[in-house]
């Protein structure tokens, strides 16, 4: 029964394999056209980007690291996207295990207020932001950070809640009833097996605050700027090369890091 | 955390509340979230002082802001169409495919999340630009003699957006598909469903939920866009969120942002809360 019907959606798969890729090229082509060009484009020789890309030069690369400026906005990127991770983490792990191991009344009601940062529009919140966090005393860095952790903690706490979920429960009972408080519980049992959905957690909110331009724009000032606000300022204004330099730079960062989160999760198992 | 607790003790002497560790995150969502947000809503009925509703009315009978309303929807339609169908039948061919050819597929899906949407919207304006690569293989493969024009159109804007939303609605409608029990699929063949028929009859109806789910994400997060549609629309292409950029950094008229930012607002909860459940079966369950 089992190997009769799978080798039938085996052989209907084989037919229908012309219409799958029919139908798959072109999503394929959507999703990775744009990742896949800017790096060719920042090696171009002239300074404006045309296709397809004249000579071969790193020109740009060189003419990015020669600019204090990129340098420091690349730093300042940098340092937001980590201070801001490592809060929503030490912020969105204790919740998320709190949303699926504890109960307590209202969870639909609170994980749906967790969530609304993802989906209430940047600029909305952006202006808020501008508004209130010069008064709350919340300026260049800490303002970002802070703005950045709002966006990243959902994130967290999604992954870790559906991590947490794997938990069983009687573990922690046997971990208690042995002697341990809460905290080892929470360290030694608890933490180890949802690891790698806190980890992913972790990288999502990373990720999402390297990219983040819309708040950053109304954040972020004249002497502390994110790389994707200086991109922005450029690309509206006149685009030269150091622009998909720049990208190539962001873009091989995040793939370094995905990849090796995807190792790291091979090795674990 | 010295306190020896005897191994038949059934409580820790001290109880803790269970809800305990949602406090923290909830105490700066209210301070570093909900007060800017609600600080930004609350200018529409107090800048200027006394306002009331006047900045509801003024910008419900501005004709811009009508224009620009209908831009927004139009895109967002648009856009939750064109990932409903494509992120559906790229679920659909993930879940028949071999382990191996699935992962592929997942780094794939994966691998836009890894480029800013900032740089995403970018390369899209060198795609399509009419000296750009889709122009470039056309003039040289004879098809056109003459670029089209992509770019700032909103075909351009939706193939961008949809570009940058797609993988919200590859995932949910994959982990549908992953739930679904494969048995149930057998059980309509052997009892004389053709492929086609089991398909819409068995299949569709139970991994549903994650195509609506994908969609009203897509949907709710297309109404907020400002990158994208900048950087690839056109003039008729311009979205609210434009106009609230518009009224806080050059008119500063802080009362017609709060009046718009309500209104998107509203409507972002409104769709997001009449999704929930299909949103919260597909990620909280």
């Amino acid at each position: 029964m089992q190997t009769s019907s799978t080798s039938q959606i085996r052989k209907a798969s084989g037919y229908r394999g012309l219409v799958t890729s029919l139908l798959m090229t072109p999503i394929l082509i959507i999703l990775l056209a744009p990742s896949l060009i800017i790096i060719p484009m920042s090696f171009t020789e002239v300074p404006f980007l045309s296709w397809p890309p004249k000579g071969f030069s790193a020109k740009w690369y060189a003419r990015l690291f020669d600019s204090p400026e990129w340098l420091a906005s690349l730093w300042h990127s940098l340092e937001v996207a980590l201070l801001s991770t490592i809060i929503a983490v030490l912020l969105g792990v204790p919740a998320g295990v709190s949303l699926a191991l504890k109960q307590w009344p209202g969870k639909q009601f609170v994980l749906a207020f967790i969530i609304t940062p993802l989906v209430v529009p940047t600029i909305v919140v952006g202006i808020g932001m501008y508004k209130i966090y010069a008064w709350l005393g919340l300026f260049d860095r800490s303002g970002l950070v802070a703005a950045h952790v709002m966006i990243g903690v959902p994130l967290v706490v999604v992954t870790t809640m559906s991590a947490a979920r794997q938990v069983n429960p009687v573990l922690l009972r046997a971990a208690r009833s042995l002697g341990a408080g809460p905290v080892s519980t929470f360290f030694r049992v608890t933490l180890p097996i949802i690891s790698s959905g806190v980890l992913s957690g972790a990288v999502f909110a990373f990720v999402s605050s390297w990219d983040e331009v819309v708040i950053a724009k109304f954040l972020s000032s004249p002497t502390y700027e994110t790389a994707p606000v200086r991109m922005w300022a450029q690309i509206t204004e006149r685009v030269d090369p150091t622009v998909a330099a720049v990208s190539s730079i962001l873009f091989t960062a995040a793939l370094l890091l995905m990849i090796s989160l995807m190792l790291f999760e091979r090795v674990r198992r | 955390m010295t306190t020896v607790v005897r191994p038949e003790a059934r409580s820790w002497p001290v109880s803790l509340p269970d809800s305990l560790g949602i406090w923290p995150l909830l105490a700066a969502l209210l301070v570093l979230f909900m007060l800017p947000a609600a600080t930004i809503i609350s200018n529409s009925v107090t800048e200027p002082e006394n306002a009331g509703l006047s900045n509801f009315r003024s910008v419900l009978t501005d004709p811009t802001f009508a224009i620009f309303a209908i831009n927004t929807v139009r895109t967002a339609v648009l856009v939750s169409i064109v990932c409903a169908v494509l992120g559906y039948v790229y679920a659909y061919v993930m879940y028949r495919s071999s382990p191996g050819l699935r992962a592929i597929l997942i780094f794939c899906a994966l691998l836009p999340l890894c480029t800013s949407l900032l740089v995403r919207s970018f390369a899209w304006t060198v795609i399509l630009r009419d000296t750009g690569i889709v122009n470039w293989i056309l003039i040289n493969t004879g098809v056109i003699a003459q670029p089209v024009g992509m770019l700032r159109t909103s075909f351009a804007v939706t193939v961008g957006m949809a570009q940058i939303l797609l993988p919200f609605s590859i995932f949910p409608a994959y982990v549908s598909m992953a739930r679904f029990d494969g048995t149930l699929l057998r059980a309509s063949r052997s009892l004389g469903a053709g492929p086609v028929r089991s398909f819409l009859e068995v299949f569709f109806p139970a991994t549903r939920v994650g195509m609506i789910a994908g969609t009203v994400l897509v949907f709710v997060l297309s109404l907020g866009y400002f990158i994208t549609p900048v950087l690839l629309g056109g003039p008729g292409d311009q979205p609210i969120a434009v106009l609230i950029d518009a009224q806080v950094t050059s008119l500063l008229d802080w009362g017609a942002a709060g009046a718009m930012s309500a209104i998107v607002t509203f409507f972002v909860l409104l769709f997001l809360a009449i999704g929930w459940r299909a949103v919260s079966r597909i990620f909280f369950a």
